[in-house]
């Protein structure tokens, strides 16, 4: 062998990593991979313990003095609401069959984003404080003493799970990590440790309305630019009401459809359909917000931010509520209103006024989704789509965690994107519906500080758009999901450049065709439409 | 093809999976572990990727490599580069990799060379295995710079309504001309 100096030690470089036990591997807390914590205001006004200024890069986290009795007490409450929660804490085997399953972890190969590990390190102290097998093995049980930097690793990993919950589809006994996550989150926040991109919404969310603390007025601008542009673009002035009592139905988006993109052309959508349809359908300031960022943070607030879409539906006096493209508010609707804040009996089971369907499917919480009102719409022949309004699409479709395997959205939103499209492929089967792949953005992780970690996460799906973009010419990815438009474009721009995010209600904009219409020449983007005249294609 | 890059061609498949285990261990043990068995590229398209390039790479430089044979070599090296890019390495440790090969053929074939007397082979051989490391650096930079483009590009998007409204930002009416 020469005498050369191997490439790595050239380089400088320590290829190898410590064979170390996972346990006694410290978190790094770098930017890009951590969310900011909350802010002392943000805590004080939502009634939270230890308001503070703090840094996870910092050695002292400021917990507070009896911090370890909190947690303890805590865990206990929680082991005694939630069967659930001792039951995963017992029963794992260690099989093996989540490891590989979790977006973060095969974007980082970071183990403690297995979903095992992840759940390990909640457990490991459930071992270690409450049961007997510690007392007897210590360390051999897997089981540790709750210290400091356990906090600190479950802040970095429990905030760094999407509760996507595609993990808990291959667990043999059906071990729900996503759910270990909320509990572990209202654990941290029992002791002041958590991030502000959820909470801050929460506030907002409670005071004005949404989670940007959109006021009521503003709101109403957004609107009116957004009936502005639709005029541009079709030559028709859509009405839309405000808290108009005795309306037929309260209609509620996420926030983000009103003042962000690609959302903005998902609400022109929802405009023009409720014109076309001439709908007896009002919004509200108040319930302005789809979203339930409560749910990431403990169960109160997801009550009562959930509490407050029926409590506008009363006061309004609706028959129902239709919600718009959103994804964790159909989480909280299908798993948990029911028994937070249901059955929702002041008001009528929705039954469209245009087809008669009755959707006995939300008779309990009565409210429906607009992808399962649009797509009886169609199957009813009560829309005139032009699909060669969305010429040049190649379409596919992501299916959002929380509607599919959340809620079992499937094949509705695939009928409606085909109706309103020339072309429509799908991903690889492993990387859709149950076995979706996270966009990386949920559970409150798509804040613009967690952006690097958020692409690591988002290489699955990245990686199965890629296929179908080389291998399809795919070149718009459509989903219902607020968090999904705003996270997917920076997605694609790195994992597939060229591919194109919208939301199912732009393209249905795009393709309905009104009675004696104005021929439209652009779409809602107010990009020229292929073959008309001054469009790209002709010149 | 010379004695260099007939030794490469001959031994392709245990070099590339050499090498392909080589990057694997920049990983944590249990991944690295995970990650050699495996080969569903949609659960493990970080191991599929690895692969893929060090196929790309090693027939490229079997072939003697003209200039028309670069171009889908350096797209198969940004598609791993992407990913090492935002898995918390080095610029040094997401694009050395390519030096790693170099260690498999000092260590595998020092012997061969010896008594071919190819000396001067290995020394270009591994002149373009530096080369391709250079392009590597290059290509983690773009993707770098990719990260915070997209950072800035979800900032705008994200408000792009409220900047309207605070009156902020002002298009150019229809029709409206400079003069
Ligand atoms: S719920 Fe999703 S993000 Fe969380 S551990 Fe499971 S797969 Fe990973
Ligand atoms: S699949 Fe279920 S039982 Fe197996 S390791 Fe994962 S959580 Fe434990």
């Amino acid at each position: 062998m020469s005498k050369m100096a191997p490439p790595e030690e050239v380089m400088k470089v320590d290829y190898s990593t410590p064979a170390e036990s996972w346990m006694d591997v410290k978190p790094e807390f770098k930017l890009g991979n951590y969310s900011y914590p909350g802010k002392p205001d943000v805590l004080k006004y939502l009634g939270l313990p230890n308001p503070r200024e703090w840094n996870p890069v910092e050695e002292d986290w400021k917990l507070p003095p009896d911090w370890r009795e909190i947690v303890r007490d805590g865990f206990r409450e929680l082991l005694k609401k939630y069967r659930s929660l001792k039951v995963f804490m017992d029963v794992c085997v260690r099989c093996g069959a989540c490891a590989d399953k979790c977006h973060f972890y095969i974007g980082s190969g970071d183990p403690k984003n297995m979903p095992v590990l992840r759940a390990e390190l909640l457990r490991s102290i459930y071992r270690g404080e409450f049961t007997v097998a510690a007392k007897i093995l210590g360390k051999l049980s897997g089981s540790r003493k709750l210290e400091e930097d356990v906090i600190k690793e479950w802040f970095m990993y429990f905030y760094q799970c999407t509760q996507c919950r595609r993990c808990s589809l291959y667990c043999p006994y059906g071990i729900d990590t996503a759910e270990i996550t909320f509990l572990a989150r209202d654990l941290m926040n029992r002791i002041g440790v958590n991030i502000n991109w959820i909470l801050e919404p929460v506030a907002n969310c409670n005071r004005t309305g949404n989670h940007l603390g959109i006021q009521p007025h503003a709101f109403k601008d957004m609107m009116d630019f957004l009936v502005d542009d639709i005029e541009t673009i079709t030559g028709r002035r859509v009405e839309p009401t405000f808290h108009r009592k005795g309306a037929e139905i309260l209609f509620i988006t996420p926030s983000g459809d009103i003042f962000a993109e690609p959302g903005i052309y998902t609400f022109m959508g929802y405009l023009l359909l409720f014109d076309y349809l001439d709908l007896d359908v009002t919004w509200s300031t108040y319930a302005s917000e789809g979203g339930n960022f409560g749910s990431f943070t403990n169960d109160k607030w997801m009550k009562k931010l959930n509490a407050k879409m029926y409590h506008e539906a009363k006061r309004l006096g609706v028959k129902y509520i239709i919600g718009g493209e959103c994804g964790h508010m159909w989480r909280v609707l299908n798993q948990f209103m029911d028994t937070m804040n249901g059955p929702a009996d002041f008001l009528e089971v929705p039954k469209s006024p245009i087809t008669g369907t009755v959707f006995n499917n939300a008779k309990s919480t009565k409210m429906i989704h607009l992808v399962e009102f649009t797509a009886d719409l169609i199957k009813n022949g009560k829309l005139k789509l032009d699909k060669s309004r969305n010429a040049g699409i190649t379409a596919t479709w992501h299916d959002s965690c929380n509607t599919s395997r959340g809620m079992g959205f499937f094949d509705e939103p695939r009928y409606v994107l085909e109706n309103v499209v020339e072309k429509f492929v799908d991903m690889p089967a492993q990387t859709i519906r149950e076995q979706t792949f996270c966009c990386g953005g949920g559970a409150g992780l798509n804040n613009g500080e967690f952006t690097e970690m958020r692409l690591r996460g988002g290489l699955p799906r990245g990686n199965a758009l890629r296929y179908v973009q080389e291998k399809f010419g795919v070149n718009t990815m459509s989903c219902i999901c607020a968090i999904d438009r705003a996270t997917l474009p920076g997605l694609a721009d790195y994992w597939a450049p060229g591919v194109k995010v919208t939301g199912l209600h732009e393209l249905v904009g795009n393709a309905l065709v009104f009675e004696g219409e104005e021929e439209r020449t652009m779409n809602l983007r107010q990009e020229d439409l292929p073959g008309v005249e001054g469009s790209e294609e002709d010149e | 093809m010379n004695t260099v890059e007939t030794l490469l061609a001959a031994n392709r498949e245990s070099i590339v999976q050499r090498w392909q285990h080589l990057i694997l261990d920049t990983y944590p043990p249990e991944t690295a572990k995970l990650w050699k068995k495996s080969s569903d590229p949609y659960h493990n398209p970080v191991g599929a990727r690895i692969r893929e390039t060090a196929e790309a790479v090693v027939d490229y430089l079997a072939s003697g490599g003209d200039k028309a044979a670069l171009e889908p070599v350096l797209d198969r090296l940004d598609e791993l580069v992407r990913v090492r890019a935002v898995q918390n390495f080095a610029p040094s440790q997401a694009a050395g990799f390519l030096f790693l090969l170099k260690k498999i053929l000092r260590e595998g074939f020092w012997q061969d060379f010896s008594e071919a007397n190819a000396w001067d082979q290995l020394l270009a051989m591994e002149t373009r295995i530096d080369g391709l490391a250079l392009a590597s650096l290059d290509l983690y930079a773009k993707c770098r710079e990719k990260l915070h483009e997209i950072k800035y590009k979800d900032l705008e998007r994200s408000q792009v309504q409220l900047l309207k409204r605070a009156q902020l930002i002002v298009g150019i009416g229809e029709g409206e001309s400079a003069d």
